[in-house]
């Protein structure tokens, strides 16, 4: 997976205590949720790129997630997501209920006699274990998931159902994708996810985490508004909320762009910009197309 | 800190005097934004504009919207544009940071209509000859630049796909086609801004947003339109109501609706459903004439126009009319045309449904054995759909029906397995009723010990501020009570014994004084 923004990642200042926080986090997984939120382009995107980055120096696994104009998942399509972009290979008991659930006339492969899909656990090399009875189908069975995306019309059961069997299924196959290495899971801009796939994600994924029943994983959410957790995640949570630029990083932040520092200057960009990052960038970037464009003129 | 050499001096005071320019109205309401456009050069300056449109943009989408001037010098304007400090990598290739997207788009859409529609056009076309129709993403952004152009063309397909998406109850695809959609507003006409904020109003109300639903068709219906629309805006807020349990105000909007609709026989469905809702709300409200009236005359749509599913649904709402009238007969017969119509129409699964409306029906004359066989007919359906959570609303009405033969402990076995399931789907307003159920199975035992423990448990699971609360606190007040009577009794009954017992004491201690004075004078 590519780091996004990495063309401005070059010129990132501040954000010391955030840094400092995720790093403690991917150290020692003692707290494993982290909400990072602020109005828009305050630099949450931009910080998110700067722990991936920190991710990468330290060989550890991460996996990304924006919502975007364009294109908002669902509970199933992040799941799908996860699946798809760390170990496919382990998800066949979340596959199988997929497809169960969307295919019409599929049958189970992985039966679960007499046990609940939630003491199930996936071992390595995708063994199904249920109950201390391990069903061995890591090597004898390749569950595909067929991607369909509509119910089958023949299993009218409710959508509330489907996301709790679903999502039973998944979290053994993401703890099994976990037991080797840490993974880091970034949602971005999740204010713009709808109602029921944020309330998956606090109800759902984020209370295993929290039971540590899932170790070895920690999610970092973003969003323009604060992300409001039950007070239950209070010890694995560490919430931030990114505050507009002082001078000193319009300073900094000018120095790494090449702009010479100057009093008058930098109080007139906080002014303007009242310490907004995006703006404070584009301000720089009209200074330096304005000088290029007189040196040009000189030039000529 | 260095101070200003003369020529920055000069360039910074020119930077300042192009700031206090762009604080105007014509601009994209971000000054740091005009600023930049004003330096850069006119025509990239129009690139960046352009770019505002797509969601995305790579080496393709640049061509079309940069024109000739791209053509030239491609990569100089490729490497400028992803210098840009809000410009960053998305999957297909490039992406604005969506609040400058929606700043500089906003304001193309002031400014120049016309470009907007041409490029849009030229965008779709490009979209078009990539051919990628089992990609989502390009087929919504495609539906999002035709309503740029083509207002007409736009709407048709994006009700076809938000139609589509709300069938297969895709609804995070639904939001995301409705926030796409509104992002065109400034272009479109009101009878499509109507529509877009009816199918808002849809998914609010498929999402179970019962206040957000009511409030978008509340305002909806005041806008004075007379797009055929309007009937199934009011259609949707008396289902909105109804959900809510306002079932007086519902009738009041589906009245509305069918005189609104009276004359316009062009939409028999939407006259089948204002009926058969009108039906339902009667029934609900216990008018059992006009819940028949309502029935027949949607069924008579129904069955001019063949909709025999709809007929079905008709069928059903007579059966629960007659049973209410104590027809029972009657009630029976049309369930049972139901069941046949839904056997045509292969509606497998609702037929679940009319098996339990059958069994109720076996229940209330007390016909132990058919309601069961009912029971056991729908549970089939259920199992075979893989419906868990169906399927506990149908042990929940096992449980009673044991209740009623008076076999307490299967009942409680039926309770049990459904308190589980809802307990698994989070359904605490189910779990509350199961727990009641089972306090009142162990009231009628004489448990009242554990009919007390289970009330509190029913009333701890009660949703806060649900509306049962205060009937579930009446029957533990009560049930409380039984059971100090029951102990205040016990301890009545334990001082009668002890009195009985110390009087009789006391009494043979006499006679034995009174013989051995007796004796003692003989």
């Amino acid at each position: 997976m590519k780091i996004p923004s990495t063309n401005i990642l070059k010129d990132f200042v501040d954000r010391v205590q955030e840094l400092d926080g995720f790093e403690k986090m991917v150290g020692n997984l003692a707290k494993r949720v982290m909400c990072i939120y602020g109005p828009g382009g305050i630099g949450k995107s931009i910080l998110l790129s700067k722990m991936m980055e920190e991710c990468e120096k330290r060989g550890m696994r991460w996996n990304y997630t924006e919502w975007r104009d364009s294109k908002h998942y669902g509970y199933l399509d992040l799941m799908r997501k996860i699946r798809n972009e760390t170990s496919p290979s382990l998800f066949l008991l979340f596959n199988d209920r997929v497809n169960f659930y969307m295919e019409p006339q599929y049958d189970l492969k992985i039966q679960l006699e007499g046990g609940a899909i939630q003491n199930v656990k996936v071992l390595e090399g995708g063994e199904i274990q249920q109950s201390g009875v391990t069903i061995h189908v890591g090597h004898k069975v390749v569950i595909t998931d067929s991607e369909i995306n509509i119910p089958r019309p023949d299993r009218n059961v409710t959508d509330d159902e489907m996301m709790i069997e679903l999502t039973c299924a998944f979290m053994p196959c993401l703890q099994a994708t976990v037991r080797e290495s840490p993974l880091v899971i970034f949602l971005d801009a999740l204010e713009k996810a709808d109602e029921p796939t944020k309330s998956w994600i606090r109800d759902e994924f984020l209370v295993p985490i929290r039971d540590e029943e899932i170790s070895n994983l920690i999610v970092v959410l973003a969003s323009r508004e604060e992300i409001e957790l039950d007070p239950s995640f209070f010890d694995c949570t560490d919430k931030y909320e990114l505050r507009p630029f002082q001078t000193a990083h319009i300073q900094e932040y000018l120095s790494r762009r090449g702009v010479e520092p100057n009093e008058t200057l930098i109080d007139f960009i906080f002014a303007t910009t009242k310490g907004n990052p995006i703006e404070i960038a584009t301000n720089t970037n009209s200074l330096l197309q304005l000088r290029q464009k007189r040196q040009r003129e000189a030039n000529a | 800190m260095p101070k200003f050499v003369d020529k920055d001096r000069t360039l910074f005071e020119e930077f300042k005097e192009l700031y206090s320019e762009a604080q105007s109205e014509e601009g994209t309401g971000v000054a740091s934004l005009d600023v930049l456009l004003a330096i850069l050069e006119p025509s990239f300056s129009r690139i960046v504009e352009n770019l505002s449109m797509p969601h995305w943009f790579n080496e393709e989408v640049l061509v079309v919207v940069g024109g000739e001037e791209v053509k030239n010098k491609f990569q100089q304007i490729l490497d400028e544009l992803t210098s840009l400090p809000f410009v960053r990598s998305h999957p297909r290739g490039y992406a604005y940071h969506d609040a400058v997207r929606k700043s500089l788009f906003q304001k193309l859409a002031r400014k120049d209509t016309s470009r907007i529609r041409e490029l849009s056009q030229r965008l779709v076309d490009l979209l078009k000859r990539q051919d990628k129709s089992d990609d989502e993403e390009i087929t919504w952004e495609r539906v999002y630049l035709t309503l740029g152009y083509d207002e007409t063309a736009g709407l048709k397909a994006l009700d076809t796909l938000f139609m589509e998406n709300r069938r297969n109850r895709r609804f995070t695809v639904c939001d995301n086609l409705v926030n796409m959609a509104s992002e065109q507003r400034a272009l479109l006409s009101p009878e499509a801004v109507t529509r877009i904020d009816y199918y808002r109003g849809l998914l609010a109300l498929d999402l179970q947003d019962w206040e957000d639903a009511e409030t978008i068709f509340k305002r909806l219906v005041t806008v004075k339109h007379s797009s055929p629309l309007a009937g199934r805006i009011q259609l949707h807020l008396g289902l909105t109501l109804e959900a809510q349990g306002n079932f007086q105000r519902a009738e009041r909007v589906y009245e509305s609706a069918l005189n609104r609709t009276d004359g316009h026989g062009e939409d028999p469905d939407l006259m089948a459903k204002l009926y058969q809702r009108l039906a339902q709300t009667y029934l609900t409200l216990g008018d059992l004439k006009n819940a028949e009236a309502h029935a027949k005359q949607s069924l008579a749509i129904n069955q001019e126009t063949g909709d025999r599913f709809g007929e079905s649904l008709n069928l059903e709402s007579l059966g629960r009319i007659y049973e209410q009238f104590k027809m029972y007969q009657r009630a029976q017969e049309m369930y049972e045309k139901s069941l046949a119509l839904l056997d045509e129409v292969g509606r497998e699964f609702d037929k679940s449904r009319i098996y339990c409306d059958l069994a109720t029906l076996h229940e209330s004359h007390s016909r132990w054995e058919d309601a069961e066989g009912y029971y056991q007919k729908a549970i089939q359906i259920k199992v075979r759909a893989g419906d868990n959570y169906g399927l506990s609303f149908i042990y929940s009405n096992l449980g009673n029906l044991y209740l009623k033969k008076g076999e307490r402990e299967i009942a409680l076995n039926y309770f049990r397995t459904a308190l589980s399931a809802f307990q698994k789907f989070k359904d605490r307003f189910n779990s509350a009723r199961i727990l009641c159920n089972i306090a009142l199975a162990f009231e009628h035992h004489n448990d009242i010990t554990s009919a007390v423990d289970h009330m509190r448990r029913a009333i701890q699971q009660l949703p806060d501020g649900h509306r049962l609360e205060a009937s579930y606190q009446r029957v533990l007040s009560r049930l409380e009570k039984n059971l100090g009577k029951g102990k205040a009794s016990s301890w009545k009954k334990i001082g009668i014994v002890i009195g009985i017992t110390v009087a009789v004491l006391i009494l043979l201690f006499l006679i034995i004084i009174v013989f051995i004075a007796f004796f003692e004078e003989f």
